[in-house]
């Protein structure tokens, strides 16, 4: 193995990732006196943070009555009872002061009137548990995902948080006891590796929606640090949740925010029918989006499609006019314009559901530490390792997640993660010697991957997992057609043992940055499909057509799924955690989910 | 050379994919054609934020002067001109 001399660093805390998780995490750690660095492989603000225009959801009470107990009985029941209830109490009672510290930062969120933060409705967001349609969700016009991220990453520089920006996280520094010690970094422009040693790490590092040939994601949203995860030998959590959004434009995977329902939008067949009305009464349109995402593909797969092949729906906006479009949805009409090619005052938008949130990922509770089941101990931290975010399954979204709580997850638990590590670490404790087993297997790994000379190249290998799990693990799920996907992916992983990496430098050597990373997709990839076969359920995104009710009796529990160096897979589970942190609410008790 | 299309490829990954999908599509037809000073002006473009430069795109913004012949180029890209 060629010598790669590591340059040290030493911080009390290190955030993978610069995402609004990872931001919020780094800056509030810094302003803690914590000495933070963040990795980030990209530019702060090119983070796909960026992309999330739709808002996040606090009840304020701005526009009505609200309630932060309304707020978390709807995120249990989009959920659907997989979501863990200390923590989503935890998400939807601290969202209101979370919120009025972003726009304390500068987060210029829109207003009404009389100058309060406007809030618009979103799906499966109701008043007095489930009665009317709440307006709870706060947006910063169209950009709210991007004013997030540039307030964060200002205040971040403001408390001397110091950024490796495009340095790719190659793996965890694990010792012997399982304490997590560092990762070590890939500096792109130099080629030099480094390792963070931190008393945290903290894995703020996204989704996986590149592993699905059609997905609303960015390509920079890998996994990378589910992968890492896997290959420190720990499980990932409940990862068969894959989210479709209802309204990705047909044929080009872009997002038309579910904003656009919100103002009054809705579906059409074939038929110009607003089929939404015989699938959830109530909501409609407005209805959580697994259920608009099965209503879609039933109607499409029953022959009410539209388009010459019945193969997708309609969104319409003709209705609202071109001031209210221009108004509450600015971009909506420009976007359609391009990549649909239609006219939004005149004519529906063609949509389809697409790939756009993972609920599974790294295991933690609410103070954002990783867990782990450890000799009968489900809660069992894991020293050393934090996640937050997309990356992580705290669980708050559970088996389905609504809509503007992405956006919240982020922050709530940024702050949450920057909190506990403000408790729990004195600034400039020293950090213990290393042996140099647990760098020696990152690098060997990394070196292996650099030359690998085998005879299949990385786009192709990403190709056939993309389309696999598009085929395989779609909205509608059976256990035949997993398995087959199962047995396809798994030649895939086969192959990458002879994967083909043309490029041997070390600075900006993006053909081994993209095998790296589809290294970390195919453990997604795989733990997806695996766990998916394994949950013979339906429950929230999860819907299997061979096993269509919801099974609480013995699949009311998270999945853990582990993987070894050959790709095969191990479960185990944890409990919902079916408790709240403080009497001021209650446990909801599961009952049948309806719209 | 490669490593200088290669950072230009990583500096082409945005946060929203309907830039990826314009970028990259720019970056292997049109970019090789650029002569030298456009090369570094859109080094320069690449600094731009995403919602700005995804305005630009749109066309709900003028870009400014010197970036207009690049920003022109990219809507060539757009899937539905």
């Amino acid at each position: 193995m060629a010598a790669y001399p590591l340059i040290e660093h030493k911080y009390d805390v290190v955030v993978v990732g610069a995402g609004g998780a990872g931001l919020r995490a780094t800056f509030g750690m810094a302003a803690e006196g914590l000495t933070t660095a963040c990795i980030t492989k990209v530019f702060p603000t090119r983070s796909h943070t960026v992309a999330a225009q739709g808002g996040m959801s606090a009840a304020l009470g701005n526009m009505g009555p609200d309630d932060w107990r309304w707020h978390m009985y709807d995120t249990i029941k989009g959920s659907d009872w997989l979501g863990d209830q200390d923590a989503i109490e935890y998400m939807c009672r601290e969202a209101i002061p979370a919120v009025i510290e972003l726009e304390h930062y500068g987060v210029p969120f829109s207003r009404t009137e009389d100058g309060r933060i406007y809030q618009r409705p979103f799906g499966g967001m109701t008043t007095n548990y489930g009665e009317g349609i709440a307006q709870r969700t706060c947006a910063a016009a169209d950009r709210t995902g991007h004013a997030i991220l540039h307030t964060l990453y200002q205040q971040s520089l403001k408390h001397n948080a110091e950024f490796m920006i495009e340095y790719f996280a190659v793996d965890l520094v694990m010792d012997d006891e399982g304490v997590c010690r560092g990762v070590i970094a890939w500096n792109l422009e130099d080629g030099s590796l480094h390792i963070f040693r931190a008393h945290q790490v903290l894995l703020a590092t996204g989704g996986y929606g590149r592993a699905y040939f059609s997905c609303t994601s960015a390509h920079t949203c890998t996994g990378d640090g589910n992968g890492m995860i896997l290959r420190a030998g720990l499980p990932l959590q409940d990862m068969e949740f894959t989210q479709f959004h209802p309204t990705g434009i047909y044929g080009a995977g872009c997002l038309i925010t579910e904003g656009v329902r919100g103002e009054g939008g809705y579906l059409t067949n074939a038929k110009g029918e607003r089929f939404m009305e015989r699938y959830a009464p109530n909501a409609k349109d407005l209805a959580s989006r697994d259920v608009v995402s099965r209503s879609m593909t039933i109607e499409i797969r029953e022959g009410r499609g539209v388009g010459k092949d019945a193969d997708h729906i309609h969104l319409h906006l003709e209705h609202l006019g071109p001031e209210v479009i221009d108004e509450r949805l600015p971009g909506i009409a420009e976007s359609a314009a391009i990549f649909a090619g239609v006219d939004v005052t005149r004519e529906p938008i063609p949509v389809l559901p697409t790939v756009h949130y993972n609920m599974g990922g790294i295991p933690t509770n609410y103070h954002g530490e990783v867990v782990t089941l450890r000799n009968g101990d489900p809660d069992s931290v894991v020293p050393g390792l934090m996640s937050i975010g997309e990356a992580a399954c705290v669980s708050v979204h559970g088996a389905n997640r609504l809509g503007s709580n992405s956006l919240l997850d982020l922050v709530v638990f940024g702050r949450a993660a920057a909190k506990r590590c403000a408790a729990t670490i004195k600034p400039g404790m020293p950090h213990p010697t290393l042996s140099s087993n647990a760098t020696d297997r990152v690098l060997s790994r990394f070196d292996g991957l650099r030359h690998a000379n085998g005879s299949e190249p990385t786009a192709k290998l990403r190709l056939s997992m993309q389309k696999i799990m598009q085929e395989c693990a779609a909205v509608f799920r059976t256990g035949e057609v997993m398995e087959d996907g199962i047995k396809r992916l798994r030649e895939v992983k086969a192959a990458f043992e002879h994967v083909k990496v043309s490029d041997r430098s070390l600075t900006w050597n993006t053909d081994l940055v993209e095998t790296l990373e589809l290294d970390n997709l195919l453990g997604n990839a795989i733990t997806s499909i695996e766990a998916a076969a394994n949950r013979k359920e339906s429950r929230g995104a999860h819907a299997r057509e061979d096993y269509p009710d919801r099974d609480d009796e013995n699949w009311m529990k998270h999945t853990l799924t582990w993987i070894d160096d050959k790709g095969n897979v191990r479960f185990d589970y944890r409990p919902v955690h079916m408790y709240t942190l403080s009497n001021e609410c209650q446990v909801v008790p599961p009952k049948k989910r309806t719209y | 050379m490669t490593a200088e299309m290669n950072k230009l490829r990583w500096r082409c990954r945005r946060g929203m994919r309907e830039l990826d999908m314009v970028l990259d599509r720019f970056l292997a037809q049109d970019y090789p054609l650029l002569d030298a000073g456009s090369k570094l002006r859109f080094l320069e473009l690449l600094e731009v934020t995403d919602p700005e430069l995804y305005d630009w795109v749109l066309g709900r913004v003028a870009p400014p002067e010197h970036f207009a012949g690049l920003v022109g180029a990219l809507q060539q890209h757009r899937p539905h001109p």
